[in-house]
């Protein structure tokens, strides 16, 4: 009999075993994965390899940054959104100032800039493109793109992509997103 | 000898079955105290009569629609089979499983889930998927929407996914080992909470507005599946503020409705004639209703219905649905009491701070 208890805990041992090598994600499904991805920017390190946005004051804003330093530098915001996510703790939160709006993700107790999108032209790239400019002044400026989307022009430097929304060869939409 | 042995080898793989079988159970999240969206899907099994209205979609119907309004000014008796972010072919597969089960009259989809092509989110997958019983529409709908880390074996044992939970596992765990309780009114969240929309952004400019390709055939074979049940398929998009709905998709919608004959409600344009006050009707400023706003929106949707949609029926007076809406009922008002007084608490509490 005590073979067979042996025999039993021995299977089971054997399954949890097994189930530990299952594969997949080993995050709770409680839990939403959304871990910051590391930026040259964040702890205020290199930005030379990467797309830094700059206000018109000369303040730096890079995606992945913590936004506590962001406002820190850039003071009180013109407007102020907060959106929960369907059934999952956390807010995904939207800061509007004169010319741009930076969305944030949570991730633990802090939030991290996920987007920078330039709405206005008294505003630019530190490449010198903005809200109005032709497809031709993105292109001298960065390049050909890599992207496929039509309509689009997206180029990636580290962790970060810079994407420009075109409409009859005009740009109507400059943004700042995690690579 | 051989039988006995025969015998006993059968017993231990009897007992090893169903100790795995205790093990999945205590391993799965509960959704009872946190995330109760995980589990409304789960819920739908527990229903006692059928539905001549079932509505489908993401968290734009479980939180803007009541059932329990639909039947106490309509006699309407209807089912909210929805859940966080469920895509269009969760949607799709939920209602071929629906049909399994009864035969509406009607099938509401909420079109909001156009805009994604593609997976989503494991996290959301699993509030989604993990409630349905096993079935064939469960195995295409994990196979069409597991992102690219997820095994389709997961799904079917979940201890393979959830066994790393072992040192999270709470009392609730142990107390929800076999049974759950109702989160949902018919598959209406509540909430009574009171947020005001406030600065809501307008949608960004997009590269392509155009939905997907794969959207577009799942909607089509919704439509198929309809005409070959017989059930009407109704169209809406709720009155959510945000996520923004943009023109363009309204246009692709409005076509499609038109080219399909189908009927399409975009509740955003009938938002002062339904009442709604986004200062007082909505819990987490502008994305959905709490209770008051889905009342209001769930009386001109009664009205709409009784009058588009002619064949659902006044069903109040007729058994058994009398007696099962009666209970059902006293349930929401009971769930809307201690709801409202958490809430009340909840401010006083912020306000003494």
């Amino acid at each position: 009999m005590n073979k067979k208890l042996l025999a039993l805990a021995l299977a089971l041992g054997l399954s949890l075993s097994l189930t530990a090598c299952g594969g997949g994600n080993d995050a709770p499904a409680g839990s939403e994965n959304t871990t910051p991805q590391e930026s040259a920017q964040a702890g205020g390190g290199n930005t030379a390899d990467t797309f830094v946005f700059a206000t018109a004051d000369g303040v730096e804003v890079a995606v992945n940054e913590d936004m506590a330093d962001v406002l820190a530098a850039l003071g009180q915001e013109q407007s102020y959104f907060e959106a929960e996510s369907c059934a999952f703790e956390g807010l995904d939160k939207t800061y509007t100032y004169p010319g741009f709006v930076i969305t944030t993700r949570p991730d633990g107790d802090k939030d991290y800039v996920n987007s920078i999108r330039l709405t206005d032209d008294t505003v630019s790239t530190g490449e010198g493109v903005y809200i109005g400019s032709s497809e031709s002044d993105v292109t001298t400026a960065y390049g050909e793109s890599g992207s496929d989307t039509e309509g689009m022009l997206s180029y990636t430097a580290g962790d970060v992509a810079l994407n420009f929304i075109l409409e009859d060869g005009v740009v109507t939409s400059i943004e700042y997103l995690p690579a | 000898m051989k039988k006995k042995r025969i015998f006993t080898g059968v017993l231990w793989c009897v007992i090893l079955a169903v100790a795995l079988w205790l093990l999945n159970a205590l391993f799965m999240p509960k959704y009872m105290s946190e995330i109760p969206e995980g589990a409304l899907i789960a819920e739908y099994y527990k229903e006692t009569a059928d539905h001549d209205v079932v509505f489908i979609g993401d968290c734009e119907v479980y939180e803007n629609f009541s059932p329990d309004t639909l039947w106490q000014e309509y006699g309407i008796t209807s089912y909210i089979r929805g859940s966080a972010q469920q895509l269009i072919w969760q949607s799709y597969y939920l209602m071929e499983e629906t049909l399994q089960y009864e035969t509406p009259k009607v099938i509401v989809f909420n079109v909001l889930s156009m805009q994604y092509g593609e997976p989503q989110s494991e996290a959301y997958n699993r509030l989604n998927l993990d409630g349905m019983r096993l079935s064939p529409q469960k195995l295409a709908a994990v196979d069409a929407s597991m992102t690219e880390d997820e095994s389709m074996l997961s799904y079917f044992f979940p201890l393979l996914r959830y066994h790393a939970r072992w040192n999270e596992l709470k009392a609730e765990d142990v107390q929800y080992l076999f049974h759950r309780d109702p989160v949902s009114d018919s598959g209406y969240l509540m909430n009574v909470e009171v947020r005001p929309a406030e600065n809501v952004p307008e949608g960004k400019p997009l590269a392509d507005y155009q939905f997907a390709d794969i959207c577009y055939e799942y909607l089509d074979r919704m439509v198929e599946l309809c005409e070959a049940h017989g059930v009407e398929l109704v169209l809406v998009k709720a009155p959510s503020l945000y996520p923004y709905w943009y023109d363009e998709w309204e246009e692709q919608m409005e076509d499609y409705a038109a080219a399909h004959d189908l009927q399409y409600v975009n509740c955003l344009e009938i938002i002062d004639e339904a009442g709604l006050d986004f200062n007082t009707d909505t819990y987490d400023h502008g994305l959905h209703l709490n209770l008051y706003g889905a009342e209001k929106l769930s009386h001109w949707f009664g009205a709409w219905l009784t009058e588009h949609c002619p064949q659902v029926e006044d069903r109040r007076g007729q058994e058994p649905y009398e007696t099962i809406w009666t209970e059902k009922s006293e349930a929401y008002a009971q769930r809307q009491v201690e709801l409202e007084a958490a809430w009340t608490a909840e401010q006083k509490e912020d306000t003494a701070q």
